[in-house]
């Protein structure tokens, strides 16, 4: 776990960012196991697609699911050549122990390392995706997102593929599609395990977050985008975690999961702490934080409580965005939150980001 | 003969009464009273924080800015008119429009945090792509030392296609950057502080002021190249003049607001309805033609959809085409003064 503080010195109206950065990489790669109660190794279930998969696994095909977008698709097997169109479906996979069976991603599959040696079928939006290299893999399956991918859902259902949408963007919908994608990759065991560990540690969170008297309740902006300033609302998966870790998210508008507004209302809500992420196009850095007019003027920015989350971990709901959660509840309520224990080996995957 | 002078006399007061109502007005509302009181007693402590901060560092230099951008494309738009004898001419005319957008999205797209003249990355090269576009249009348009009107005009619009398509180009492999250069090519004031306002607005001025000199010139071409050649007017000499300074004049106002169209098409149109056909008259009061309008389309941008806001390039062209279109129907023959 490292804790990276950029100092910015210009004009001496130094900007401190705490970059919360977790330092662990090689322990992420197998989620599963990073929580307490011993997940199932995964090696011994996954190896080959020739073996044998548990029985009960297999008696559920042919198997009808009902996908993001309400689609009813039928598989006839197990499958076990698997494409998949975004970097969240890919971590998901990996996560669940269904590594393995990934003959595709996106070139922004970059999480496990493992993922950046699989086919790349193009890009994540539908423009950049070549459809003929997906089809040339040979997919059983092919997990997409929810509306930005109904194109070539279209386009591959004509073909006969089963596509898979998964949009959930919540901790209830990560739990449900990690669940769907164990059933349908045949690692049921380890996936409840998976999730059980999850809700165990957001759970925790929670709980402690109960303590913390009213008048020490910090509000909080999640800044996701620059230009147009852009927050995260109470229905994002960032809106939850603020609400999770006890914090009172300024922004409260439901209409939309990420509401757009200026910076005359950021000043005149003044958060106490604002979050964001290392990997947005339009960073807080020092530099353009300071460039920005009025941001010298709120309260996080005077308090120095502007802290920015690892990208790789926050920007996907996906099981490492508990680790996120963990994080973020640290930066805002450091005495009531510990520093998440994560062992520690080096730069994170900072790297890796697109 | 006095009344053109009187006339720009009111519309300046009228823009300096808009702009102190403006200050009130946004996702927040200030009244009045309370804004004499920031602005009089700055660092006092009988005002809060948050309303200092708002007013201070947000709208003063946003508004401010909207005025000078405004007026450079106002002033541009009458130098490009007067120069092309075109009615249609606006000061995007030879390539400065699309030379800013390939210069922002390139700045976008490299991630470049560089500054110049205190300009932030972006606006900066959106500065520097315009004159180059200009300077590429205006090279390949000269013959020997000609420079005929009609060839600028084709070389600005074919270069400013190829540089659109490079723009789109861009924005198809940076499928991420999206947003952000989409949002700039809008046009916008948002987020804008001191710091642009003070590196673009001497740009504009010097620029304005050298355009409003050559007042005389640019009457003796309304009546055709050659009467001004026969009044002893070097023509090569005036057109390079007028090129360069309203060139630098659109190049500023867009590295400080975007690309906002429809202002310098409409206010010098506007200007001529008002004080008829010199130039003297007309660049200024198409600077206080293009200050108010610009300040008004902002106060809209930033009302209208708030506690969000709009591009302002949005709103001008929004309101800007319906009321350029009523004016073409109920008052032609104003219009047409001066062409």
């Amino acid at each position: 776990m490292i804790t990276r503080i950029l100092q910015c010195h210009r004009s001496g109206r130094g900007v401190l960012l705490a970059a919360t950065v977790l330092g662990c990489l090689g322990c992420q790669q197998n989620t599963p196991q990073s929580g307490s109660p011993p997940a199932p190794p995964a090696t011994t279930i996954e190896i080959g697609s020739s073996d044998p998969l548990p029985a009960a696994a297999s008696k559920r095909f042919p198997y009808e699911v009902t996908d993001g977008l309400g689609r009813k698709v039928k598989l006839a097997k197990v499958p076990q050549r698997i494409v998949s169109l975004s970097p969240k479906n890919t971590e998901m996979l990996y996560a669940v122990g269904a590594g393995d069976q990934i003959v595709g991603t996106t070139t922004y599959c970059n999480y496990p390392a493992a993922a950046l040696k699989t086919e790349k079928v193009g890009g994540f939006s539908v423009k950049s995706l070549s459809l003929e290299r997906v089809v040339s893999l040979k997919p059983d399956v092919v997990m997409s997102v929810g509306d930005l991918h109904v194109p070539i859902i279209e386009e591959l259902d004509r073909l006969g593929i089963p596509v898979i949408a998964f949009s959930a963007d919540s901790f209830a919908g990560l739990y449900d599609d990690l669940e769907l994608l164990g059933r349908i990759t045949g690692h049921e065991t380890e996936t409840k395990a998976l999730v059980g560990t999850l809700i165990e540690r957001v759970d925790r969170v929670k709980q402690t977050a109960q303590t913390i008297p009213p008048a020490e309740r910090l509000t909080v902006f999640y800044y996701v985008w620059g230009e147009p300033l852009t927050g995260a609302g109470p229905i994002s998966y960032f809106g939850e975690m603020i609400q999770f870790c006890g914090g009172v998210n300024v922004v409260t508008d439901t209409s939309t999961r990420f509401p757009k507004l200026t910076m005359e209302v950021l000043v005149k809500m003044n958060p106490d702490v604002i979050i964001s992420s290392t990997n947005h196009s339009d960073l807080i850095t020092g530099k353009n934080a300071e460039s920005r007019p009025g941001w010298n003027g709120l309260k996080a920015a005077q308090a120095k409580r502007v802290h920015l989350l690892d990208g790789g971990l926050v920007s996907r709901c996906t099981p490492r965005t508990v680790d996120a959660l963990e994080l973020m509840a640290h930066a805002v309520y450091p005495t009531y939150f510990a520093e998440p224990k994560t062992a520690s080996n080096g730069d994170p995957a900072n790297g890796q980001q697109p | 003969m006095k009344r053109p002078a009187l006339r720009l006399v009111v519309l300046g007061i009228v823009l300096l009464i808009a702009a102190l109502l403006s200050l009130g007005v946004g996702a927040v509302t200030i009244s009045p009273g309370r804004i004499l009181q920031i602005l009089t007693d700055r660092g006092g402590n009988s005002v809060g924080g948050t309303e200092l901060t708002i007013i201070w560092e947000l709208r003063l230099p946003r508004l401010l800015l909207a005025c000078f951008v405004g007026a450079g494309l106002g002033t541009a738009g009458a130098g490009y008119q007067g120069l092309f004898r075109n009615p249609l001419a606006d000061p995007f005319v030879i390539g400065a429009s699309s030379g800013a957008a390939l210069g922002a999205t390139v700045a976008i797209v490299c991630g470049w945090q560089g500054s110049m003249l205190g300009l932030a990355g972006i606006p900066a090269a959106s500065l520097v792509g315009s004159l180059i576009a200009v300077g590429i249009v205006y090279s390949i348009a000269s013959v020997g030392r000609q420079v005929p009107v009609v060839s600028l005009l084709l070389a600005g619009v074919a270069l400013s296609s190829m540089l659109g398509a490079i723009v789109s180009l861009l924005m198809f492999l940076n499928e991420e950057k999206l947003m952000t250069i989409f949002g700039w090519l809008m046009g916008s004031l948002s987020g804008r502080g001191w710091a642009t306002l003070w590196s673009t607005v001497p740009l504009i001025v010097i620029g304005g002021s050298i355009l409003w000199m050559h007042s005389r010139a640019l009457d003796a071409l309304t009546f055709g190249e050659e009467s001004a050649v026969s009044l002893g007017l070097g023509m090569n000499r005036l057109r390079a003049i007028i090129v360069v300074s309203a060139s630098l004049v659109t190049a500023a106002s867009v590295a400080g607001g975007g690309i906002i169209g429809f202002i310098g098409l409409i206010a010098p149109h506007m200007s001529r309805s008002l004080v008829g056909a010199r130039h003297a008259m007309i660049i200024p009061m198409s600077g206080l033609v293009g200050a108010l309008l610009l300040l008004l389309a902002d106060d809209v941008a930033r009302t209208i959809v708030a506690p969000s806001e709009l591009p302002v390039g949005v709103v001008t062209a929004l309101m800007g085409s319906p009321f350029f279109l009523f004016l073409l129907k109920t008052r032609q023959r104003e219009l047409g003064a001066g062409q």
